[in-house]
């Protein structure tokens, strides 16, 4: 019986926790804490619509763009407004730019680093590395031979920069599995993807004046209206990456499993999915969007959204103590924050646990495929069957259910979202080539109640807001990481990444990768806190409320 | 910032609330890709509009250029490709922060961030917008503030310009007229002092203005034309 404790988890947005028991080298209990209070409801109340989209995109540098969606969409439903078809296909251009973003730089820069070892990379032959780049098809855009240069002067001066502070020596030195070829071409494509990361980010630059926190994405459409040299700037760029994409990150992800098999055995969760769908297509249905809405429930039996069965208990949070146990965001909504202190007996985080139909679900790109291969997008089915196939299992889905499987099915998300942005772009030239120069749509009343129920890169999200003459009277927002790390229920009932961790094989307690490997796989995002950390004295953390830091 | 204190070795030049002076010193309406349109008196009045294709001035929306300080438009974001403006949205003066006093932030000072507000703020300074327009006397005002009715009347401006009495957007359109013209104005004079008068009473003191400023540039024979002009003007209207 051991306990092993990762605080603060790294290469994730925003401030995490994670204490675990240990017994016999596997995590028999866990408990995950999310170390900041965020109370965004509180800022828009009494301020207009308009204003919460913009406000409340600030909850978040990555998905700025989804909660602007969100919020707009929220305060179309509450104001009886329907979008221009211009500015659908112009939003949808918006978030597949931010998934892009966010995608790339989640498998490559953030997740990555717990199977690629960049040091390892230096005992690589650069003419063998480029055979076997070729034999498994993906791209080979860096001089081989002058990144190995590059990365042994990190090394001879002792200045890992990027890459110092991970676990690459965790498990005696076994933790990290690749041929040291494939670590120098996973390498050369992290540093690629630092830049095609920042491409994707033009295009929200583009479109909404700067990423993070977009300017033009507003309830009745947008403020963009495309010219001719920014619809030839976002051609090209739409273009540049989706070649990226393709050539590279499915492929890599298939080089990388057979190293990592065991990854494809635990980590599964609570095996139930939530999805709220995105990216809008004509009809502005849910469960028609390009991923569409759904919920898999135990043995992914598909139900369509039922918002009534969304609740939310706080008994493990630092809320007041509450004589509701559930609590339906929408009609009795409450954010009153009272910190304690961290009892894992008792109240140990800021997240909320919600719950569907009383049971704790989980959200992410890996519930987003699973519903669109359960409803049956064509492109998902195939490209889903296409890599079991290739990973010899095929027809078996549940092997997507494992850290690995949830890290891996994010790659076929992000082709099918660069192949989606070119034929947004044509389907815009083709509307303005038509005639159509509509981009936005006053509201006809300024009194009602609207949910936005969208995806950000890293699951379901959901606003929910009541306004009355034209000023909110009530907000309430459910972030995709508060699903999945959710804390216990008030039956006990560990939450989705807490079950998950739960059968982790923990090899090593100071360095335990897998159950890292596990956490990244869901790419939490708790939002910016500001944390402090003090390498003197090992870990030390404030709970910081001033905007300006610890004085 | 970083050229400064990596390449030039030196520390950079600070304002008086400590910040750098290279990005907080100029308003972002100093520097503004769309300030042609403003002088232009050319506007965007709806979102995703015709006036929007063209590259009109945002300010009817509630643009705070004028009043943020912020080098956006001359660093542009993501890789230079584009700033708020450029892409159709008016400035939210999402960099107003005082480290003094949390109450004072952007959201706080902003909010709502697509209307003119009634007033505007400048450090310790709330303006009435109307006093900006003021050429002569709104000189505190003008320094540091603009009013989409007219032009400020600064330093920079030589000669003579004549203020909109009325826009020409709510001359046309008087159903979604923009400015109110029968509301008091406020002048506020070069020593800070503010005077409460009627539209009519502000609307006289402009041609007045208006007049100085000839006569002061084209001679007394010019002055005496307009007083005549303006004579006549009146006559008609009574």
């Amino acid at each position: 019986m051991t306990r092993s404790i990762i605080d603060p988890v790294t290469r994730i947005e925003g401030h995490l926790r994670v204490e675990m028991e240990v017994t016999n080298g596997v995590v028999s209990d866990c408990w995950i804490s999310g170390g900041c209070f965020r109370g965004m409801e509180l800022v828009v109340q009494d301020r207009t619509p308009a204003d919460a989209a913009m406000i409340v995109q600030r909850i978040c540098g990555v998905c700025p763009v989804s909660h602007a969606h969100s919020a707009s969409i929220a305060a179309e439903k509450a104001l009886g407004i329907t979008i221009p078809n211009n500015a659908r296909i112009i939003r949808n251009l918006l978030e597949g730019a931010q998934f892009l973003h966010s995608h790339i730089l989640w498998f490559y820069n953030l997740a990555a680093p717990d199977y690629v070892n960049p040091i390892n990379a230096l005992k690589a032959s650069a003419a063998d590395a480029h055979d076997l780049a070729v034999s498994v098809g993906t791209s080979t855009n860096t001089d081989l031979n002058a990144l190995q240069e590059r990365l042994t002067k990190f090394a001879n001066n002792k200045q890992l920069s990027i890459f110092s502070g991970h676990w690459f020596d965790s498990e005696g030195g076994e933790g990290y599995q690749l041929p040291p070829e494939l670590d120098l071409i996973c390498t050369a494509h992290y540093l690629e993807a630092l830049t095609m990361q920042a491409k994707a980010s033009e295009i929200s630059g583009l479109l909404g004046g700067k990423m993070p926190h977009i300017m033009t994405l507003v309830p009745g459409g947008t403020m963009f209206v495309p010219t001719e040299e920014k619809l030839d700037d976002l051609w090209s760029l739409v273009n540049e990456i989706y070649d990226w994409v393709a050539s590279t990150m499915v492929q890599d992800t298939i080089a990388l499993v057979p190293f990592y098999e065991d990854a494809l055995t635990w980590g599964g969760g609570c095996g139930r999915y939530v999805a709220w769908g995105v990216f809008e297509d004509a009809s502005f249905e849910m469960n028609k969007r390009y991923l569409p809405a759904g919920v898999l429930k135990d043995g992914l039996e598909l139900a369509d959204v039922n918002e009534d069965l969304i609740k939310e208990y706080t008994g493990h949070s630092w809320y007041k103590p509450d004589d509701v146990e559930w609590r339906n965001p929408r009609d009795e909504g409450l954010t009153d924050p009272e910190y304690t202190e961290y009892n894992i007996e008792d109240r140990y985080t800021w997240c909320k646990a919600p719950a569907y139909d009383g049971q704790c679900m989980e959200a992410g790109g890996l519930s987003r495929l699973l519903v669109a291969y359960k409803r049956g997008v064509p492109f998902v089915v195939e490209q889903i069957d296409g890599m079991l196939e290739t990973l010899g299992v095929p027809g078996r889905i549940d092997v997507l259910q494992s850290t690995l499987g949830r890290t891996g099915a994010r790659q076929i998300e992000t082709l099918y979202v660069a192949s989606l942005m070119k034929d947004w772009v044509a389907e815009l030239i083709e509307a303005l080539k038509g005639g159509d120069s509509e981009f936005f749509r006053e509201p006809e009343t300024n009194s009602g109640d609207g949910t936005g129920f969208w995806e950000a890169p890293r699951g379901a999200l959901y606003h929910t807001e009541h306004v009355n003459g034209g000023k909110i009277s009530g907000y309430q927002i459910i972030i995709p990481t508060t699903w999945n790390i959710a804390p216990h229920g008030p039956d006990g009932t560990p939450g989705p990444m807490e079950q998950a961790l739960i059968g982790v094989p923990v090899g090593d307690v100071e360095m335990p990768i897998n159950a890292l490997r596990t956490v990244h796989s869901f790419d939490p995002c708790t939002a910016c806190a500001v944390h402090i950390s003090e390498p003197a004295t090992g870990k030390h953390f404030d709970t910081v409320v001033s905007p300006w830091g610890v004085k | 910032m970083l050229v400064d204190v990596v390449l030039m070795g030196t520390l950079p030049e600070l304002n008086s609330e400590n910040k750098p002076a290279l990005i907080f010193n100029q308003t972002v309406h100093d520097n503004c890709q769309r300030r042609g349109h403003f002088e232009n008196g050319e506007f965007v009045y709806k979102f995703g509009s015709e006036e929007e294709k063209k590259g009109y001035c945002l300010y009817p929306l509630g643009c705070r250029g004028p009043q943020t300080k912020a080098n956006c438009g001359v660093v542009r974001y993501n890789r230079r490709r584009s700033w708020c403006v450029e892409s159709g949205a008016p400035c939210i003066g999402c960099c107003e922060a005082d480290p003094n006093d949390t109450g004072h932030n952007w959201v706080e000072v902003n909010t709502p961030f697509f209307q003119r507000h009634r007033d505007l703020r400048s450090g310790n300074w709330v303006v009435q917008p109307e006093a900006i327009a003021l050429g002569l006397t709104g000189i505190v005002a003008a320094a540091v503030l603009i009013h989409g009715f007219g032009i400020k009347k600064s330093g920079r401006m030589k000669g003579k310009f004549r203020f909109e009495e009325q826009r020409a957007w709510d001359a046309k359109h008087p159903d979604t007229a923009v400015g109110d013209y029968s509301a008091d104005r406020v002048i506020i004079d070069e020593k800070g002092k503010s005077t409460i008068v009627s539209a009519d009473q502000f609307s006289e003191k402009q041609r007045q203005d208006y007049i100085d400023v000839v006569r002061a540039i084209d001679g007394p024979e010019a002055a005496k034309k307009l007083e005549a002009d303006n004579e006549t003007q009146k006559g008609g209207q009574e």
